[in-house]
């Protein structure tokens, strides 16, 4: 069953048409990567499914009800969201910051319970960061930072969640764990979208791949089938080549595509690709 | 390492800081039972109590209460509204007066002043101050647009603020003689001297009515931690927030500068003392702040009497002269950390 459906997004700001006729839907329980080349439009696209954004056309469905008409409540409790490159402002402890994900069933008199802190025990050991509790948020790395707000929006514990780069600045180690965490969570019935520019980790982890470019949808269908070397190429400008098979594909960068081709144009032609 | 099991700081957050709450509590009565206890003439504590027309039921009840109160409403809604705005902005340099609110309920009062419509009917003053405040938020919404980012907010707030100095320092200049235009400078130096319980009663349900408002947006506060987009889909309309937060920073700010005139930098030095004492959550810092900046005007009032001058010294001059030196402190400390 689908719980997000996006139909005929198209966000023009300041005359640059940002997204174009964007369509996308996410079913229960699977884990979708959304992957094209810088400026192609992925984050654009999450904040409209989240509401941050007024599409000038098209709308977005939340479990078959327009997203516009819901309020922020209502959203928060369906659908968690990591922005990319969100801050921290104040000092505070990083278990506190995680805590802050509780925040959509909290209400001004009452603060942490036993429950929310069963939730931020679980998700401060699935994000690795068990050991950074007591520290203050600032003094963190880039990676733990993004761990520690993975943490918060998994702390939601919404049916939905959206990431948008998750995984930019984690060492390896990291990367494949924080990608196995979300296929668990698709796996155990919860929807996915995850921003990624790793194209091997989007191949293995991924039940389908949505690639962007230009701020139109490209290709929208199953892992294997998003990712060819031709289609790399003409999107990213890149050859590139597909080893082996199954789970274990990896996608080899070699250099710019040969002979070169213009990496996809955007509509407009005043952002370039 | 704390455990999973043990958290000093769950359950209620008002549980999670009551051995604060209660320091600053004790702190504020000391500081309300000295303040009542100075004075030109001893007078006994007895007298807060004693019916009838005695000297010291006078004293007490008539001019030393209301002075007490007005510093604890007051101090404690300056301090809260200093905590809420910093939060909003997620910048601890930002202060009441930064909106705007301060200057154009001085502007209001100092009209009232001018045309001397207090003789008319003495409510005028403190209702044209919160009606100055009103005003104010209203052009910093038309200002800022229906959306306002936070730097918006802060240079109309910048450009409110100087457009009623000018309107200030225009009726100073255009004053028909010298006593009326002392009268208008004395009054915005800011003072709670010869007060009566009429101002306090006058005042209180617009500052209860502000500091209300401002307390219940703790929990948005606590969510802007990480950002605009981050606490919107946290579950918070922001708009909302931002009208609920700078409505009650006018009625908390305007009533208060209605009765004693401008007192500056409380709203800025209680959060930033109180900050490390609540692990720096905004929310937290709302209900510490309003009880610290209760103490600290208590204290300043004091201030003023004890200090040894040949006039009383202003509130707002004592404020001024504390409070300025630590906002450039602040500034250095900020500068340093974000370098």
């Amino acid at each position: 069953m689908s719980v997000l459906d996006a139909n005929g997004l198209t966000v023009i700001r300041s005359g640059t048409t940002i997204l174009r006729e964007a369509g996308l839907s996410l079913a229960d329980g699977e884990i979708v990567g959304l992957i094209g080349p810088n400026g192609a439009g992925k984050t654009t696209l999450l904040r409209c499914l989240v509401n941050l954004i007024n599409p000038d056309r098209g709308g977005v469905h939340l479990n078959g009800r327009p997203v516009a008409t819901l309020s922020r409540p209502e959203i928060a409790r369906e659908v968690a969201y990591l922005a990319q490159n969100a801050g921290v402002h104040w000092p505070m402890s990083v278990e506190r910051i995680v805590g802050l994900g509780r925040l959509p069933y909290s209400s001004t008199f009452r603060g942490l319970g036993r429950r929310d802190w069963t939730v931020i025990e679980r998700v401060l050991e699935e994000t690795d960061i068990v050991h950074l509790r007591d520290r203050k948020a600032p003094t963190l790395s880039g990676g733990e930072r993004i761990r520690m707000l993975l943490a918060s929006a998994l702390a939601v514990e919404a049916p939905i969640l959206l990431a948008d780069e998750p995984i930019s600045g984690l060492d390896p180690g990291h990367q494949l764990q924080i990608m196995q965490l979300l296929k668990d969570l698709a796996r155990r019935g919860r929807s996915v979208i995850v921003v990624l520019h790793d194209l091997t980790l989007a191949l293995r982890y991924c039940d389908r791949i949505v690639l962007m470019a230009g701020g139109r949808i490209v290709a929208d269908d199953q892992a294997a089938g998003v990712l060819t070397e031709e289609r790399l190429a003409r999107v990213y400008g890149i050859e590139a080549q597909i080893h082996g098979d199954g789970g274990n594909r990896i996608v080899v960068p070699i250099g710019p595509a040969q002979p070169p081709t213009r990496p996809f144009e955007a509509p407009t032609g005043k952002r370039s690709a | 390492m704390s455990s999973g099991s043990s958290h000093p700081m769950s359950g209620p957050p008002l549980l999670a800081d009551l051995p604060l709450l209660a320091c600053l509590a004790v702190l504020v009565a000391v500081l309300a039972g000295a303040s009542l206890m100075i004075g030109e003439v001893a007078v006994p504590m007895s007298g807060l109590f004693a019916g009838g027309n005695s000297t010291a039921a006078i004293i007490m009840q008539e001019i030393r209460l209301p002075r007490v109160l007005l510093a604890l409403a007051i101090g404690g809604t300056l301090g809260l509204a200093g905590a809420a705005l910093q939060g909003l902005l997620r910048n601890p340099l930002a202060e009441p007066g930064i909106i705007g609110a301060s200057s154009s309920a001085a502007l209001g009062a100092v009209i009232v002043l001018y045309f001397g419509l207090f003789n008319l009917f003495p409510l005028a003053l403190p209702l044209a101050a919160i009606a100055g405040a009103v005003i104010a938020i209203a052009l910093l919404f038309a200002l800022a647009g229906r959306d306002p980012s936070v730097l918006t907010l802060i240079l109309a707030g910048i450009a409110l603020s100087s457009l009623a100095g000018a309107l200030i320092s225009l009726a100073i200049n255009l004053s028909p003689d010298a006593l009326s235009a002392s009268e208008i400078v004395f009054w915005l130096l800011g003072s709670l001297k010869d007060r009566s319980m009429d101002h306090f009663f006058l005042s209180l349900p617009f500052m209860a009515a502000g500091a209300l408002l401002l307390l219940t947006t703790g929990r948005a506060l606590d969510a802007l931690t990480l950002g605009e987009d981050m606490a919107s889909t946290l579950g918070f309309d922001l708009k909302r927030v931002r009208v609920q937060l700078i409505a009650g920073t006018a009625l908390a700010v305007g009533a208060g500068v209605a009765v004693a005139g401008v007192v500056g930098f409380v709203g800025l030095v209680v959060p930033h003392l109180l900050r490390p004492f609540v692990g720096h959550e905004p929310r937290r810092l709302l209900l510490a702040s309003t009880f610290g900046g209760a103490a600290l005007l208590l204290a300043a009032d004091i201030g003023v009497r004890l200090i040894p001058t040949n006039v009383e010294m202003k509130l707002g001059v004592l404020t001024a002269l504390v409070g300025a030196p630590f906002f450039l402190f602040l500034i250095f400390k900020v500068r340093r950390s974000m370098a």
